[in-house]
């Protein structure tokens, strides 16, 4: 879902990059002292995520974890993953300079409300709650990436509109398999370090 | 009917997943026997198959355009513009490569192109030496030996630009650390602003 320097339309640009500097000031805002470390820890696992490719068919698709970074840092998923877009624009080539706005807005967007929506249910008590939300959480962020990519590829003229569902479809897998991965990263989490998501620390 | 559905939509997805994954796409390019030749791959050497490929000019016109085979591989005619031109290769859900293909890319394929014609077939059946006595154009003849030596030197120019394309642990490693500075920086700018600001 990183898209490509030179295929989006100016407003399409600077629309991008208005949401997303809008975000990245509110991110920039919650982060305390204490918070730190946990944003330069999710930026981490985000840059790092995206180069590991799982097969999936006869094809791979490689992994996102918006969703888990929306979890557990709320808005400051906007800076934590502008940082790892930047990064990967940088070193790899992975989207560009020009689209960061745009990439970092179809990411963090869908993170952010991920975890408005599901963070609450994830400190409940007993396990379905929590690893249904965890899942949703993870699969609605890949959900609302992959359409806020195809509404961007369909206001830049790219795409008509049923194009821009096949990029929903197309990711299909992909949100499956997010839905596992933070199902098993917040169950993990509840259990190792309940803090992280906003639970009271662990008494030894 | 539910099953049809879902063997429809299993399918659309299977056709779909090879534009998906093209995570980014990079394009390669040649000039030879007055075509442009090249591939189309992603990281890890997977081919971008049954994609659009145009070559643009300065000005940014479609001069012609190919789809990409199976195998990611592509020819064009070459153009009878000015260089630089831009070959744009599109995969689909916001994935797009270019590559420049300058005057010094361009330039001894342009003149051989124009010399081509005039000197017809029946000169490059003719023995060398008779060609100069008859002060014939060598052109073609030596194009041909030259393209001949230098195949594999681009065959080698195409497996570079192909590992190049690949992530490596040094960029990982380096992005890690690059993350790992910008938390010491924020530490940094916080704990000031904690303790008062400096005297």
């Amino acid at each position: 879902m990183h898209i490509s320097e030179g295929v989006l339309s100016g407003p399409v640009l600077a629309g991008g990059a208005v949401i997303s500097a809008a975000g990245l000031a509110l991110g920039l805002r919650s982060i305390d002292y204490d918070k730190l470390p946990r944003v330069a820890l999710l930026s981490a696992v985000f840059f790092v995520a995206s180069l590991i490719h799982l097969p999936v068919g006869p094809s791979s698709i490689h992994l996102v974890l918006n969703g888990l970074v929306g979890l557990i840092l709320g808005w400051a998923a906007f800076p934590a993953l502008f940082v790892g877009l930047v990064l990967q624009a940088v070193l790899f080539q992975f989207g560009g300079l020009t689209v960061l706005g745009v990439n970092t807005a179809t990411m963090a967007l869908p993170a952010v409300l991920g975890y408005y929506l599901f963070a609450p249910l994830l400190r409940r008590d007993g396990k379905t709650a929590p690893v249904v939300a965890a899942f949703a959480a993870g699969f609605c962020a890949i959900f609302f990436s992959a359409v806020l990519t195809g509404l961007s590829l369909y206001f830049s003229g790219e795409a008509f509109l049923g194009a821009a569902w096949a990029i929903v479809a197309a990711n299909f897998p992909g949100m499956i398999l997010e839905g596992l991965i933070t199902a098993v990263a917040v169950m993990f989490l509840r259990k190792v370090k309940p803090e992280l998501l906003g639970m009271r620390p662990r008494v030894e | 009917m539910r099953l049809t559905i879902s063997a429809v939509l299993f399918a659309l997805i299977l056709a779909l997943a090879g534009a998906a994954q093209a995570h980014r796409i990079s394009v390669y390019a040649y000039v030879e026997d007055g075509q442009i030749k090249g591939e189309g791959y992603m990281p890890g050497g997977g081919k971008v198959s049954n994609q659009q490929v145009q070559v643009l000019d300065a000005g940014g016109k479609v001069l012609a355009e190919a789809k990409t085979s199976p195998e990611g591989a592509f020819s064009l005619p070459l153009p009878q513009a000015k260089p630089p031109l831009t070959l744009v290769l599109s995969a689909g859900a916001g994935h797009r490569a270019t590559y420049k293909l300058s005057a010094a890319d361009l330039g001894v394929a342009a003149t051989a192109a124009k010399a081509a014609p005039a000197s017809a077939a029946p000169t490059a059946a003719k023995p060398v030496a008779q060609a100069v006595a008859a002060g014939q154009d060598l052109g073609p003849q030596i194009k041909k030996a030259v393209e001949q030596a230098v195949a594999p030197l681009r065959a080698q120019l195409a497996e570079m630009a192909l590992r190049s394309n690949e992530v490596s642990l040094k960029d990982i490693v380096g992005g890690l650390g690059w993350i790992v500075g910008l938390l010491g920086l924020a530490a940094y700018m916080k704990a000031r602003k904690m303790a008062g600001a400096p005297k």
